[in-house]
C-alpha cells in the first residue's frame, strides 16, 4: 500500500513535460568504443548536468532553444557540441583520451565535482589505471585490496582481499560481476581477489546510503563492470608477473557493431613445486594454482537495442599426495557466472535494461586412502532475473525503478563415501531452495540549486519453498517425524520495505552537507567460524529457524572541494544498527553432517565512526588520505556470557595514505602506508592440567588486541617510449610490498613446549607474521 | 571439515613466507576455577582427579602442578541405588612428583560399586561449599573390534614400519559414539589425535579403517612415525561414549588443534560440570583387542 502511494507521488512529475524536447545517446571512448559510466553532461550556462548510466546513455530534456552540451570525463578530453533543440535529438559522444603526462587520474567521482554536487553518500568510482598504479602483493593488481584503502573499509586481515564494511561482516557486501553476484572473491583464502584487472572496465563502491535498486545486503555494493571489447580493432593486452600471467584479447566482430574480449590468468606456484619435489617423493602429485576466464560479447543491433553475454570461470585447485599414508586429496573451488543483458532505449526518455544471471559457488573436496574413498560438495546456485527502467521525465528528476527475482539453490556439506564394495550413504544436511524478489522505485530529484535528494523505496521477499522435508530428531539426530513439503510449496515467507533517503543541501559553490536513512534486509548469510573467510564456509538462507538480517543506517557528512575541484575533501559520519547477526554456538566444530543452523546463535551488532578523506585528483601528483575513527560492537545472549563484545573487524583507527607521481613520460612512482590499530582477538589466559596435557581456556570474546598493523608499499612503473608506427607497447612495474619488512601480526598462540612431569613445560606467546618484504616485477604488454 | 582446514593451512603456509617471533602479551590474572576429571569404565570403579586452574606462567614447574590438585574434597558417586562417598588416594608417577585422585573408599565398601552397562552415574563434588554436580552414562557395548590385522607401511623405505588395520560394526541408528586408545607393549593406553568420532558416516555399516596410533601430547611425535613396528604387540581399545562425552573430547581435541591454526578460531571445550568448574564427567564402555605383530 504504502508502495502504491510512493508511486503515485514520484510519477506525477511525467505529466508536465510539454513544450520541451530530449537529447539523448550513449558516450564512448572514441579509440575502442567502450561505453562510459558516470560521464557527465551538463548545459553551458546553466545548473543542469547528468550523468551517464552503467550502460554510458543519458537523457536531458530542455525547454526549446540553442544550448552547448558539454560532454566530461576524468582521463578524456573534454567535448563541446552546439546543439539547436527544436525537436527531440539522438546525439552520442565519442569522447578522446588525454594521452599526456598530465593524464588525470581521479580516485573520486569521476564527475569533477560531484561528490559535492550529488545527493549519494559513500559512492566512490574507481578508474582501473588508479588500481593498476598502486602498489600490489607480487605484482597481481587486486580491486579489492584497493578498495580497502578507502575510508570506512577495512581488510580483513593480512593480505586479505576480504572487506568489511562500516562494522559488517563479509557476506553483507553485495559484490557483483557485471550483475552477477560473487560469492567467493577470493583465490588462496583471499590473498589474492577473483577480479582480473585486464577485464575490468569500472568499478563502483557504495558503503552507505545505498540506492533502493540495490539490495539483499546490508553493508556496501560493489559493483564491477567487465571490459566490453574494442569495436575499432584487434588488440591484445598481457602481463608477466611473479605468480600469475594474463593475457586478453579484444576485438570487433563486426566492426563499430559486434566486439568481444577474452580474459585469462593462471598462477605458476604448481609448476614451480613440481621442481623441488622429487617423482620419487611421497608428495610427488601435490600442488596449487588458480586461474580465471572473463568473455565478453556485446552486439548493437541498433541505435535502440544492444545486447550483451558475459561470463566468469574461475577455479582454486589443490592436489595433496602423501605415499606414505596412501592418502590422495583434491580439492576445486571456484565461482561461475554468465549474465545476458539486452538493453532498450524505448524513447528518448525511457531507458530499460533486461538482465539474466546465472551464478554458482562450488566446492569440492574428494579424499582417497587405500580403499576408503569420501567426497564433499557444497555451494551455492542462482538464476536471476532483472528488470531495471532509467526515465528522465524532465530536467530535475531522474527515476529509476524495477525489479528482481532469484532462484536460490543452497547445497550445504553433503558427503558420500565407499569403501570396497561398502556404500556410506549418511544422513547429510538437505539441499535448500528459496525465492527472492524484489521490487523498487528511486527518484534523483534537484529541487531547486541548493536541495537535491535521492529518495527511494524497496520491497524486498523471500520465500523458503520445498522440496524439502522438516525432521523431528532425539539428541543423536535419529529421526522421529516428519513434515514433507513438495516442491514449490512455502516453508516460510519474509518480506519488508525497505526505504532509503539521501539528501545534499549546497552551502555554497564547492560545499554541501548531505545526509542519508537507510534500511536494508539481508536474507542469505556466510557464517565462518574461522578466524578467516575460508573457502568450505557455507552461504546458508533464512528459514523457519534464520531469520533475515537487518539494518538501519544514518549518516552525516560535509564535502567540501578547493582550488577548482583540484582537492576534494569530505568529513562523513555514522551509526549503524544491525539485527539477526549470526555466530556459531560456544563449542561449534566443524566435523558433522547435522544441520549447520542447529548450530547458531543469535544476536545484534552496531557500529559508529567517524571518516575523513582528502583526495588530491588532479596535477602530476594526486592520492589520498582516509582517516576512520571507529567503533563495532556484538552482543549475542548465547556467547560471551550475554555480554558485549567488540566485534572481530573492530578498528579504533584506520588510515590510509596514497601518493602517486608522474615523475617524467617515462617513470610513474607509487606508494602507499597504512596503519590500523590491532586486531581485536581471544588469548588464553586460564590453564589448566587435563590427563597429563596443558589445556588452554579462552578469555572472553575479543578480549584483547594484537599489536597495530602498518605497512609502506612503493611502485615504479617504467613505460619506455612508445614509438610511433609500432603497434606493440609494453610497461615494467617494479613493486614492493612492505618496504620497511614490518611483522604484522597475522594471528599469536600460546605455544607450549616440554612435558609438565619433569619441569620442563614451557609457554610462550607467539606472534605469527607472513608477509616480510617482498619485490616484485611484473611486464606488461600491449599489442594494437 | 577441521581436516581441510589443516592441510589448507598447511598449504597456506608453504606457499606463503610465514615467520615466527616470540611476543609479551599482559594477559590478565583471572580466578582459579576447579577442574574435574571424573569416570568410569565398565567393571572399573570411579575415578575423580580434583585440581585448580592457573594464571598464565612461562614456566610451569612440578611444584606449580603439585600445588594445583586439591585436597579433602567430599565426592560423592551414585548408580542410582548407591551413593558412595569415594576417598583421596596419591600415587608416584615420575620421582618426586605425586597424583592425587578420588576413588572408591576401601573402609566402606557396602556403598561402593564398579561401572556397569546401560546404567547412569551422578557425581557430586562439595568444594569450598559450593556444590558441583554432574551425570554420566555407560552405554551398552554396541560396537567392538572385530577383527585386527597388520600390513607393511605403504611406500616407506623403512620395511620396519607397519599398520594396523580394525574391521569394526556400526549398529542401525545414530548415537553410536566412541573413543579409541591404542597401547603399544607395555606401554600406557594413549588416545587418538582425534580419539572421538560419531556414527554419521558408517551408520549401519560394516567398515574397515587404518588404526593411527594413540599419542602422548606431551611428546608428540612426527607423521613420519605414526607407525607400529615389526615385533610390537598392539592393543586397540573402543570405548563406547554417551553424547556429552563424546562432545567434551571433540571440542577438547579441537581446542588443542586451534592453538596455532589461523583458521580456527579459539574454541570453548563443553563440560558437563555444573556451576562452572571446568572438565568433564565420563562414562566409558569398553572392549579391547590385540595383535602380535611377527
Amino acid at each position: 500500500m504504502r508502495f502504491a502511494a510512493l508511486t503515485l507521488f514520484l510519477f506525477p512529475v511525467l505529466l508536465f513535460s510539454q513544450s520541451r524536447y530530449t537529447v539523448s545517446g550513449y558516450i564512448k571512448d572514441s579509440l575502442n568504443g567502450e561505453t562510459l559510466i558516470s560521464a557527465t553532461i551538463s548545459v553551458q550556462g546553466m545548473q543542469k548536468n547528468i550523468a551517464s548510466n552503467q550502460f554510458g546513455f543519458y537523457s536531458i530534456t530542455l525547454a526549446q532553444g540553442n544550448y552547448k552540451l558539454i560532454c566530461s570525463y576524468t582521463g578524456y578530453q573534454q567535448k563541446e557540441v552546439e546543439v539547436a533543440l527544436n525537436v527531440d535529438k539522438q546525439l552520442n559522444f565519442e569522447m578522446p583520451p588525454k594521452i599526456t603526462v598530465t593524464q588525470e587520474v581521479v580516485i573520486s567521482a569521476k564527475v569533477k565535482d560531484a561528490n559535492v554536487r550529488n545527493a549519494q553518500m559513500g559512492k566512490i568510482d574507481l578508474s582501473m589505471e588508479q588500481i593498476k598504479a598502486v602498489p600490489a602483493l607480487l605484482g597481481e593488481v587486486d580491486i579489492l585490496k584497493t578498495i580497502q584503502l578507502l575510508p570506512g573499509v577495512r581488510n580483513a586481515g593480512e593480505g586479505s582481499s576480504g572487506i568489511y564494511v562500516r562494522g559488517g561482516g563479509p557476506d553483507q557486501n553485495l559484490i557483483m560481476l557485471d550483475d552477477a553476484v560473487v560469492y567467493n572473491t577470493g583465490h588462496l583464502f583471499g590473498f589474492f581477489s577473483i577480479f582480473n584487472s585486464d577485464a575490468i572496465k569500472n568499478v563502483s563502491l557504495i558503503k552507505g546510503g545505498m540506492p533502493a535498486q540495490y539490495g539483499g545486503r546490508l553493508s556496501s555494493v560493489l559493483d564491477i563492470t567487465m571490459k566490453e571489447g574494442n569495436d575499432k580493432k584487434m588488440q591484445v593486452d598481457g602481463g608477466l608477473g611473479l605468480i600469475a600471467s594474463r593475457i586478453s584479447i579484444q576485438g570487433p566482430i563486426k566492426k563499430n557493431k559486434v566486439s568481444f574480449i577474452v580474459s585469462a590468468r593462471r598462477t605458476y606456484v604448481d609448476g614451480l613445486t613440481k621442481l623441488f619435489v622429487k617423482k620419487s617423493s611421497q608428495f610427488y602429485g601435490s600442488g596449487y594454482y588458480f586461474y580465471d576466464l572473463n568473455a565478453k560479447v556485446n552486439y548493437k543491433i541498433s541505435s535502440k537495442d544492444r545486447i550483451y553475454l558475459s561470463g566468469y570461470f574461475g577455479r582454486d585447485v589443490f592436489d595433496f599426495v602423501n605415499g606414505r599414508q596412501s592418502l590422495r586429496v583434491n580439492i576445486p573451488w571456484g565461482n561461475s557466472t554468465a549474465t545476458f543483458r539486452w538493453n532498450h532505449v524505448f524513447n528518448k526518455k525511457l531507458f530499460g535494461n533486461t538482465t539474466l544471471v546465472y551464478n554458482d559457488y562450488k566446492f569440492n573436496f574428494g579424499a582417497a586412502q587405500n580403499d576408503f574413498e569420501i567426497k564433499l560438495f557444497s555451494g551455492i546456485k542462482d538464476f536471476s532475473a532483472k528488470q531495471d527502467f532509467d526515465l528522465y521525465p524532465f530536467t530535475g528528476h531522474k527515476i529509476r525503478f524495477g525489479a528482481q527475482y532469484t532462484f536460490h539453490t543452497f547445497t550445504p556439506s553433503v558427503l558420500t563415501g565407499k569403501q570396497g564394495d561398502t556404500e556410506f550413504n549418511p544422513q547429510n544436511a538437505q539441499v535448500k531452495h528459496a525465492n527472492e524478489y524484489a521490487a523498487y522505485i528511486q527518484d534523483d530529484w534537484t529541487i531547486g540549486d541548493k536541495i537535491k535528494m535521492n529518495a527511494g523505496l524497496r520491497w524486498s521477499g523471500f520465500q523458503q519453498v520445498g522440496p524439502y522435508t522438516l525432521y523431528t530428531k532425539d539428541p543423536n539426530g535419529n529421526k522421529l517425524d516428519s513434515t514433507v513439503y513438495g516442491k514449490g510449496r512455502t516453508l516460510k515467507f519474509y518480506n519488508g520495505l525497505e526505504p532509503r533517503f539521501t539528501i545534499r543541501y549546497a552551502l555554497g559553490e564547492n560545499t554541501s552537507l548531505k545526509g542519508s536513512i537507510s534500511q536494508n534486509n539481508q536474507y542469505i548469510h556466510l557464517v565462518s567460524n574461522a578466524g578467516t573467510t575460508l573457502p568450505t564456509d557455507l552461504w546458508v538462507p533464512s528459514t523457519y529457524k534464520v531469520k533475515p538480517q537487518q539494518s538501519w543506517l544514518y549518516a552525516l557528512g560535509l564535502f567540501k572541494n578547493y582550488k577548482e575541484n583540484m582537492y576534494e575533501t569530505s568529513v562523513e559520519v555514522y551509526y549503524k544498527t544491525m539485527k539477526n547477526q549470526i555466530e556459531y554456538k560456544e563449542g561449534y566444530v566443524p566435523n558433522t553432517l547435522e544441520e549447520t543452523e542447529d548450530y547458531f546463535t543469535f544476536g545484534k551488532g552496531w557500529s559508529y565512526g567517524a571518516e575523513f578523506f582528502v583526495n588530491k585528483s588532479r596535477g602530476r601528483l594526486t592520492g589520498w588520505i582516509g582517516y576512520s575513527l571507529s567503533w563495532t560492537w556484538r552482543k549475542f545472549d548465547g556467547l560471551n556470557f550475554g555480554d558485549t563484545y567488540p566485534a572481530k573487524y573492530d578498528r579504533r583507527n584506520d588510515l590510509s595514505v596514497v601518493v602517486m607521481h608522474q615523475l617524467s613520460n617515462k617513470w610513474k612512482l607509487a606508494a602507499t602506508f597504512v596503519y590500523g590499530s590491532g586486531n581485536a582477538a581471544t588469548l588464553p589466559e586460564r590453564f589448566y592440567i587435563y590427563q597429563g596435557v596443558l589445556t588452554q581456556e579462552y578469555s572472553r570474546i575479543n578480549e584483547y588486541r594484537l599489536p597495530a598493523y602498518h605497512r609502506l608499499d612503493l611502485s615504479a612503473i617504467l613505460t619506455p617510449k612508445h614509438k610511433p608506427n609500432k603497434k606493440f607497447t609494453s610497461e615494467w612495474v617494479f613493486s614492493i610490498y612492505n618496504a620497511y619488512s614490518r611483522k604484522n601480526p597475522y594471528f599469536v598462540y600460546f605455544d607450549q613446549t616440554g612435558s609438565p612431569y619433569d619441569g620442563t613445560l614451557k609457554v610462550q606467546a607467539k606472534q605469527v607474521s607472513i608477509f616480510p618484504i617482498i619485490p616484485a616485477v611484473t611486464w606488461n604488454f600491449k599489442f594494437l | 571439515m577441521q581436516k581441510i582446514r589443516s592441510l589448507l593451512y598447511v598449504l597456506t603456509m608453504i606457499i606463503l613466507f610465514s615467520c615466527e617471533k616470540k611476543i609479551d602479551f599482559d594477559l590478565k590474572s583471572v580466578p582459579e576455577v576447579l577442574v574435574v576429571d571424573a569416570s568410569i569404565e565398565n567393571s572399573g570403579p570411579p575415578i575423580v582427579f580434583l585440581s585448580k586452574s592457573f594464571s598464565y606462567f612461562a614456566q610451569i614447574s612440578p611444584g606449580l602442578l603439585d600445588s594445583s590438585f586439591v585436597h579433602n574434597v567430599d565426592v560423592f558417586v551414585s548408580n542410582g541405588t548407591l551413593t558412595h562417598k569415594l576417598r583421596e588416594y596419591s600415587i608416584d608417577t615420575i620421582p618426586g612428583y605425586k597424583v592425587y585422585f578420588y576413588s572408591i573408599d576401601t573402609a566402606n565398601l557396602g556403598t561402593a560399586f564398579l561401572g556397569s552397562f546401560n546404567t547412569t552415574y551422578n557425581l557430586r563434588i562439595v568444594y569450598n561449599s559450593i556444590e558441583y554436580t554432574s551425570n554420566t552414562t555407560i552405554p551398552s557395548l554396541a560396537k567392538k573390534p572385530d577383527s585386527l590385522w597388520w600390513k607393511p607401511a605403504p611406500m616407506n623405505p623403512d620395511t620396519n614400519k607397519v599398520v594396523v588395520w580394525v574391521k569394526s560394526h556400526d549398529p542401525v541408528g545414530l548415537g553410536n559414539y566412541v573413543r579409541y586408545y591404542t597401547r603399544r607393549n607395555s606401554e600406557p593406553y594413549l588416545p587418538g589425535e582425534h580419539s572421538v568420532f560419531d556414527d554419521q558416516v558408517i551408520d549401519g555399516t560394516s567398515y574397515e579403517l587404518q588404526i593411527i596410533p594413540g599419542i602422548d601430547r606431551n611428546n608428540k611425535l612426527s607423521d613420519e612415525d605414526n607407525f607400529f613396528y615389526h615385533g610390537d604387540t598392539v592393543t586397540l581399545k573402543l570405548s563406547n561414549i554417551d553424547r556429552s562425552t563424546y562432545n567434551f573430547w571433540n571440542t577438547m581435541e579441537f581446542n588443542y588443534e586451534s592453538v596455532g591454526n589461523p583458521f580456527a578460531s579459539p574454541n570453548k571445550v563443553i563440560g558437563n560440570i555444573s556451576n562452572g568448574a571446568l572438565g568433564a564427567f565420563c562414562g566409558y564402555a569398553s572392549s579391547a583387542k590385540t595383535i602380535i605383530i611377527p
